[in-house]
């Protein structure tokens, strides 16, 4: 690592980010003696910054930094496709759809979501047995919220 | 499929299809059955009579001979991020229908989301259903009720029926403009932006905006004066503390009744 030219590069990079976002552009590439610098984005929430031809960008030159990658949730997790309430039985007083320890089958309802008074019918993703029922009945729920895992 | 030999065009919208029964259990479930089997959509359920009619959450859909009864099964049919405004687009439809089977002007107003009001009391009930399937495509089912000639002695909300208020209009005829109302909204609903027409009918037609409600959701009431319907079709309540609510999902009630 040149840690001399790493405080240089950083520098020259912010500028260089600063510019991007000023004229929109959606790459610019600068060269100076034996150093390349190319700053690009993709979209407009991430920008990634590549110093060419020896050092990584230094994470700090990032003009924005590329979300992080959320926790991998379980891979049978069912989750919520809306915002709404959920109901783990078809009416009140009724048997639940499914209970810890059964076994569903893949496009099984396994709970209903509310949302606008339309009823959503929440298939399970996979078959397996229910392992966890995270929601309890008449709950609020939000997009992307895990609402079951099936194993 | 020797079911679907009852199928024919729509009576009031020949682009749809159309199967009618003397008894079912639910022209819901029937549709679903339907869906699952492969239908493509784009087909109106009727029955003169429902044994195990429902309305939301299984509440009991009091179903006598002479009301109507009928479900429109769409498969795909529809843009999926805007499910959530279909039921006011069903309202909207419903309620044209209403005035013009009856040869009125605005005769019904409507209480959020999908409920139809003459003077206060309830004419139908609209149960809308979602369902992925198995195939990966999507089936909505919006199940219509309306009391044509009768209603039955509710405790929570007061209801009413088109004969008794004076208006002779028939299921049959009712469904027909139900049937081309719906065809007419989902075509202008459908296209993107389409929902803002569909939006400003229902405030239009809207009972309680500007007056004070009491919103039962879950466990929770909340009271609040209903100041308008956001872009997606959700209540705006305002509370007495200035606060903006919005409101995805309940029962919403008059204070004082």
């Amino acid at each position: 690592m040149r840690n001399d030219n790493k405080k240089f590069d950083t520098a020259l990079i912010r500028d260089l980010a600063v510019l991007l976002d000023e004229t929109n552009l959606s790459e610019i590439e600068l060269e100076q003696g034996d150093t390349r610098i190319r700053v690009a984005r993709q979209m407009s929430i991430s920008a990634p910054v590549s110093v060419a031809p020896a050092a990584p960008a230094p994470a700090a030159a990032a003009p924005s930094p590329a979300p992080a990658a959320d926790n991998k949730p379980h891979p049978g997790t069912v989750t919520s496709p809306m915002v709404g309430t959920a109901y783990l039985a078809p009416e009140p007083g009724a048997g639940v759809f499914v209970q810890v320890g059964d076994k569903v089958s893949e496009g099984q309802t396994i709970l209903i979501i509310e949302a606008m008074k339309t009823m959503n019918h929440i298939p399970s993703t996979k078959s397996g047995i229910v392992k966890e029922i995270l929601v309890e009945d008449a709950q609020p729920v939000e997009f992307g919220e895990p609402l079951i895992i099936v194993e | 499929m020797t079911e679907q030999s009852f199928e024919r065009p729509a009576p009031g919208a020949p682009d749809f299809r159309y199967e009618e029964h003397q008894s079912v259990d639910s022209t819901n479930t029937l549709c679903f059955d339907r869906a699952r089997a492969g239908h493509s959509g784009r087909l109106w359920v009727r029955a003169d009579m429902q044994v195990s009619g429902r309305g939301r959450r299984g509440r009991d859909w009091s179903s006598p001979v002479g009301n109507l009864f009928a479900s429109l099964l769409l498969v795909d049919q529809e843009p999926a991020e805007r499910i959530g405004e279909l039921p006011l687009v069903a309202a909207v439809a419903l309620a044209e229908a209403v005035d013009k089977a009856c040869g009125t002007h605005q005769l019904v107003s409507l209480k959020w989301p999908n409920d139809l009001l003459i003077d206060g009391a309830k004419l139908s009930g609209i149960l809308l259903e979602a369902e992925q399937l198995t195939n990966g495509r999507r089936a909505v089912v919006l199940g219509f009720g309306v009391n044509c000639v009768a209603h039955p002695p509710l405790t929570a909300y007061r209801a009413t029926d088109l004969r008794s208020l004076g208006f002779e209009v028939g299921a049959d005829r009712l469904y027909e403009s139900l049937a081309a109302a719906m065809a007419e909204k989902l075509e202008a609903w459908r296209v993107p932006g389409g929902f803002s027409d569909i939006r400003a009918q229902w405030l239009a037609r809207s009972a309680h905006l500007g007056r004070q409600i009491t919103v039962r959701y879950g466990q929770e009431e909340i009271t609040g004066i209903f100041a308008d319907l956001d872009e997606r079709g959700h209540l705006v309540l305002k509370e007495d503390n200035g606060r903006e609510r919005t409101i995805y999902a309940g029962d919403v009630f008059l204070p004082d009744k």
